[in-house]
């Protein structure tokens, strides 16, 4: 397959933001695994507030670096206007809950984290009131010159997310962004280990001929005809820790992983193992082949250095369609709860409940499918754009 | 041709035995075995009666063994009993295979009806920006999951326009108002899962027939056709359409383990009571033997669909000989 200088140019382009789609998302996985119970189902474009234990971590130290509340908040009004009601106000909700919860603790703890908790909610509320106040720059400005750790506080406090949150309170564009990583993975192995598959029986049923053959092809044809998806949620249902072989390697976060992997790999061989056992059976009768073996070529040289070779161009542009298929299915098994399995994400188990949250986030039960739609389509023109080029060789 | 087909049926026989021998074997291997809820559900039970129950039916035997008692059991017609539903098997099994039957043929025709005029067209145009959107229009269809394209149709069609029904098989109740609003209340519930489930199998067929038909146009009889002076439309229709739809019932053979495939999802996505749901369903609890029987129905169907297909063939383009 010899393709055009602009067709080799479109190719890198398009690997490369493969690649990059595999490479950033490492950086976030750790971000798509933050769950923030206080905000679920935000929208999109919402910022929001980080998780309440963080939150309080991040005032308390503010406090710290304040050491007076009184004259912090007395700065407050005197400065940007902001007035605070009444401490029984204020504080009279915080003590039910207070109440409530250090029931079993110790009094005088309770208390004190009471004080701190209500110290904490008046900076909080101050906070809020300072952001609204974002319009008038001057006050805001005076406010910073003198708590300098203000500036710092305030992107901390909040948190941006692009596409708003899930139901468990995580950024769902971090979580896209590691799924698509984790289909492309797959679906990049499963069509490695099938072309394998597929050139190793494709070869020997070509090559070798006979009942070999027969044998075969037979088993490819019915293969290709059953019905996929019954199938695999029949093997997907399967436990690997049965089978002695898989005992050792598997363990309870890999087992989603490798199973999605073994069971696409051995059901997806079978178009590539068509194609190869058509190109040899063209191939080996042509003169070169006749050639080699006339020089006294090894059957096994002649089969890997002659003929494979020939095998290549139709087997990968079988395999990028292997790989458009295996996301689908992926997604397909994952979101039947048979593939991978959350909290690891994947585009198919984000949508696995997107029926009931519909109504809650749209965006959540929009976004996966059409990264899927995404990544097939691209993958699907690209292998059509290369079938296209101009075969010079072959 | 009649020895084609004798062994035809022979091969399709030992694959399908090969396949019930295959799928047992790896139901074995599932989580969970056939005693593990009996054992749950009573307490009081001591291990020397779990190992005499295992003993009774046979749950100690190596693996063929038990599939050699199961298949017996199944050729002297005794499907067994369904363990979630505690009802023969035969009750269960008969009306999703109705069910399905009805979904996918009505998707297999849609399919049909769609691409096959669109794909001629295509071939027709070809090169041009209709050609073009058409083969974009494939590949989108292909692309899209068919259970989001399920989720995006009752989000559309049940929600915002509140047209259709959302999932389910007919309206409760509408049995007494007489037959004609029955048949057209069962065909309101068949819409969408059809048209979800017909999507991809546009896309596939809509690149075939446009593949074929664009062969079949470079032909030497369709050269000589049109020097006839016929119309483009009996070129089209006669001449054309004949010989390039022959490639398209390979095409369909093939894929009706797809539209099985997608069944199963389809199904699931609007809670249609068909073989797909009843397989996931039978699967995701436990129920060995109506899982056993409902997917070994499935890849019956799908064996004997290819063969009627095979068939189909040969008769529709006299030049292959079956031997």
């Amino acid at each position: 397959m010899k393709l055009k200088q602009k067709q080799i140019r479109y190719s890198i382009i398009f690997l490369s933001v493969l690649m990059l789609l595999v490479i950033l998302p490492s950086f976030f996985e750790s971000a798509a695994n933050i769950q923030n119970v206080d905000s679920r189902y935000e929208g999109p474009f919402s910022r929001v507030f980080v998780r309440s234990d963080d939150r309080n971590l991040l005032l308390s130290k503010f406090l710290l670096d304040v050491e007076d509340l009184d004259r912090f908040k007395a700065d407050l009004s005197l400065l940007a206007g902001i007035e605070f009601e009444e401490e029984a106000d204020t504080s009279d909700p915080s003590d039910v809950f207070g109440v409530a919860s250090s029931n079993d603790e110790d009094e005088n703890s309770a208390s004190d984290d009471e004080a701190e908790e209500s110290d904490s909610a008046t900076v909080l509320e101050a906070i809020v009131k300072i952001e609204n106040l974002e319009a008038i720059d001057e006050n805001r400005e005076r406010l910073e010159d003198k708590y300098p750790e203000l500036t710092s506080l305030l992107p901390q406090l909040k948190k941006f997310h692009l596409l708003g949150t899930d139901e468990l309170g995580r950024d769902i564009f971090f979580r896209l962004l590691v799924a698509t990583k984790n289909s492309i993975i797959i679906s990049f192995l499963v069509a490695l280990f099938a072309s394998l598959i597929g050139i190793l029986i494709g070869s020997l049923a070509g090559y070798i001929g006979g009942w070999l053959d027969l044998f075969l092809m037979r088993v490819t044809d019915s293969l290709l005809s059953l019905p996929l998806i019954p199938v695999l949620i029949v093997v997907a249902a399967i436990d690997l820790t049965k089978i002695s072989f898989f005992e050792s390697i598997v363990d309870g976060q890999s087992q989603g992983f490798i199973k999605v992997i073994v069971i696409l790999s051995l059901f997806s061989w079978m178009t590539i193992a068509r194609l190869v056992r058509g190109s040899i059976l063209h191939v080996k009768n042509l003169e070169f082949v006749e050639a080699a073996r006339s020089l006294g070529a090894s059957e096994f040289s002649i089969v890997t250095q002659h003929i494979l070779p020939h095998c290549i161009a139709p087997s990968l542009l079988a395999g990028s369609v292997i790989v458009a298929e295996a996301i689908l299915i992926e997604a397909g098994l994952s979101f039947l709860g048979l593939g991978i399995q959350p909290p690891t994400p994947s585009l198919g188990n984000m949508l696995s409940n997107a029926q009931e949250i519909i109504y809650e986030s749209a965006t959540l039960a929009f976004a996966p499918g059409f990264m899927i739609f995404l990544l097939v389509i691209s993958i699907q023109l690209m292998s059509d754009y290369w079938q296209k080029s101009p075969r010079t060789s072959n | 041709m009649k020895s084609f087909f004798i062994r035809r049926i022979t091969l399709n026989l030992l694959t399908f035995v090969i396949m019930s021998y295959l799928i047992f074997q790896l139901m074995v291997l599932m989580p969970g075995d056939p005693l593990d809820i009996l054992v749950s559900t009573s307490p009081g039970i001591s291990p020397e009666d779990i190992a005499k129950l295992k003993e009774i039916y046979g749950l100690n035997k190596p693996g063929w063994e038990r599939y050699l008692n199961w298949a017996t059991e199944v050729l002297q017609g005794n499907l067994g009993y369904s363990r979630t539903y505690g009802v023969p098997v035969t009750q269960i099994i008969s009306s999703p295979i109705l069910n399905t039957f009805i979904l996918a043929s009505l998707a297999m025709a849609l399919s049909l009806f769609v691409a096959i005029p669109l794909g001629v067209f295509a071939a027709v145009k070809e090169g041009k920006w209709q050609d073009n959107l058409l083969r974009f229009l494939s590949f989108s269809w292909l692309s899209i999951p068919s259970f989001w394209m399920g989720i995006i149709l009752i989000l559309l069609f049940s929600v915002v326009f509140k047209l259709l029904p959302a999932g389910g098989v007919q309206t409760i109740g509408v049995e007494s108002e007489g037959l004609i609003q029955l048949i057209l209340d069962r065909i309101s519930y068949l819409i969408l899962p059809s048209l979800s489930l017909s999507f991809g199998l546009i896309g596939i067929y809509l690149r075939y027939t446009r593949n074929s038909v664009v062969e079949v146009l470079k032909q030497d009889y369709v050269r000589t056709a049109r020097s006839k002076g016929l119309s483009q439309k009996r070129i089209l229709f006669v001449h054309v359409l004949r010989n390039g739809i022959i490639p398209i019932v390979t095409v369909v053979s093939i894929s009706f383990g797809t539209l099985f495939s997608g069944a199963l999802i389809t199904e699931t996505v609007f809670a249609y009571p068909g073989l797909g749901r009843l397989i996931y369903d039978s699967i995701i609890s436990n129920d060995f033997n109506v899982a056993m029987i409902a997917l070994m129905l499935v890849v019956a169907l799908v064996l004997a669909s290819n063969l009627m297909a095979d068939l189909l063939y040969s008769v529709l383009n006299p030049r292959v000989e079956l031997e």
